[in-house]
């Protein structure tokens, strides 16, 4: 946890972007998730066929997906 | 009385009810709402299913899922947001349990599930926060969770810091093969925390960092696996017994993405992921995907290659030769490694109108994606999608 404070602290002192320079940032190719909804269903399928789990919504609840 | 002993349909009721007041209260203007109905298609084939209770090892299944996603800002800072699915499956695995316990009260040949959630998020200069409801309905599980996020900027948006708790109050059946029947509810608890951090590093860069704590206990077995115990492998005097997990899980992910644009008609998204688990599963993600805008900004493509490698759990076993305290057979714990290719494409068309209503930035989508395992699964998802502001 220590570590994680750390990169994000690491993150934080980085050099910032002016708004002005934003417009490519704020298009969808630059996104993290462009297509939030299909994602929702991808994240939950690999999730229950696959050991691993966290890094988006999908944590293994709400579903009894055989 | 449980917790989880819930009304799920009242529930339902309510937050429908809940969500026509809201709208009710507003008057329709263009782009204040926003729906999209997505279209799932999955399949799966593979042999190599050891804990299928047939001895068959077949694990073919496929699941029809309709969403419906709606969301809808009632004034500058404030937004309700809602998705209802249906989803419907077969599989060949649990057609055979089903005909053989009559656990959903016929012999069946495919199973369904309705679940829904609501949020309403709330900005405040640089804090947003966010909260949601959900439930969840099969006939051998059950689901009430709650869900937020508290997110807040720094240095003018550049760095974004969030903090996103869930917790969901399950419950699940477990089917015992010595009786050959299916048991009662039994409580499983989910909650999870993750914090993540994003930074904007050039005009032409975005970083996102997250780690992932997940906490499970409860009844982790999954009703229609079991596992193969002989003492003799070589002969045919063998027993299936029902799956045994320990009733506690930890888990830990730690993840990064970074977004970079090569011009304004290209970009391109790398991602890995590091998990690992108390069930002693190890597991590597890497993904790699390119984007491209076109057509006037009017269509786009993006297409994607993910890796993913997971070790073995403690408890994961194609065979036993003798009864123990923990055992699965389960394909989805075992050894393997995968590689999934997939693209999405999307289309806006021209705004129209419908029963009176005008619907701007109509947009069509349509992707797929094929994965393949090396213990034997392969899987294919099918996705077409129509989105509409209101």
């Amino acid at each position: 946890m220590i570590r994680i404070l750390f990169l994000f602290a690491f993150l934080c002192s980085c050099a910032n972007v002016k708004q002005i320079d934003r417009g490519r940032l704020s298009s969808r190719l630059m996104q993290f998730d462009p297509t939030p909804e299909e994602s929702l269903f991808i994240n939950k399928v690999n999730s229950y066929r696959e050991g691993a789990a966290g890094g988006n919504a999908a944590v293994g609840g709400g579903c009894g997906c055989n | 009385m449980l917790p989880l002993e819930v009304d799920v349909d009242a529930i339902k009721r309510k937050v429908l009810l809940c969500c026509l007041l809201i709208f009710g209260q507003n008057s329709w203007a263009i782009g204040k709402g926003k729906a999209k109905w997505v279209l799932n298609l999955y399949a799966q084939n593979g042999d190599g299913g050891h804990q299928i209770f047939d001895n068959s090892k077949n694990e073919e299944a496929y699941a029809f899922e309709p969403m419906l996603f709606v969301a809808y800002q009632i004034n500058k800072k404030t937004n309700i947001s809602g998705h209802f699915v249906f989803d419907t499956w077969t599989a060949a695995s649990d057609t055979k349990l089903d005909e053989s316990t009559g656990a959903s009260g016929e012999g069946i040949k495919s199973q369904s599930r309705t679940s829904g959630s609501l949020a309403i998020s709330r900005d405040h200069k640089s804090w947003r926060w966010s909260s949601q409801l959900g439930v969840s309905s099969e006939y051998d599980y059950r689901s009430l969770n709650f869900g937020g996020n508290l997110q807040k900027s720094f240095a003018q948006d550049n760095f974004v810091l969030s903090l996103s708790p869930q917790i969901y109050l399950d419950q699940a059946r477990d089917f015992d093969i010595a009786s050959n029947q299916t048991l009662n509810f039994k409580g499983r608890t989910i909650w999870s925390m993750d914090l993540s951090g994003s930074q904007l590093l050039t005009p032409n860069d975005v970083i996102q960092v997250s780690y992932t704590f997940i906490h499970m206990n409860g009844m982790l077995n999954n009703i229609s696996n079991s596992v193969h115990v002989s003492s003799n492998p070589y002969n045919n005097n063998f027993s299936r017994y029902d799956e045994r997990l320990p009733d506690k899980r930890l888990r830990h992910a730690l993840s990064s993405k970074l977004v970079h644009a090569f011009n304004d008609e290209n970009a391109g998204h790398i991602s890995y992921r590091y998990y690992e688990d108390n069930w002693d599963i190890n597991a590597q993600t890497a993904e790699l995907g390119h984007r491209l805008s076109f057509n006037d900004d009017k269509s786009f493509l993006m297409l994607t290659y993910r890796f993913y490698d997971q070790s073995q759990s403690q408890y994961f076993k194609e065979s036993f030769q003798v009864v123990e305290t923990h055992m699965t057979s389960d394909s989805d714990l075992a050894n393997f490694t995968s590689h999934r290719f997939g693209g999405h494409y999307s289309h806006k068309i021209e705004d129209s109108q419908i029963f009176g209503m005008l619907l701007a930035n109509m947009e069509w989508s349509a992707a797929t994606y094929f994965s393949s395992r090396s213990n034997g699964l392969q899987s294919q998802i099918l996705q077409a999608g129509l989105g509409a502001e209101f």
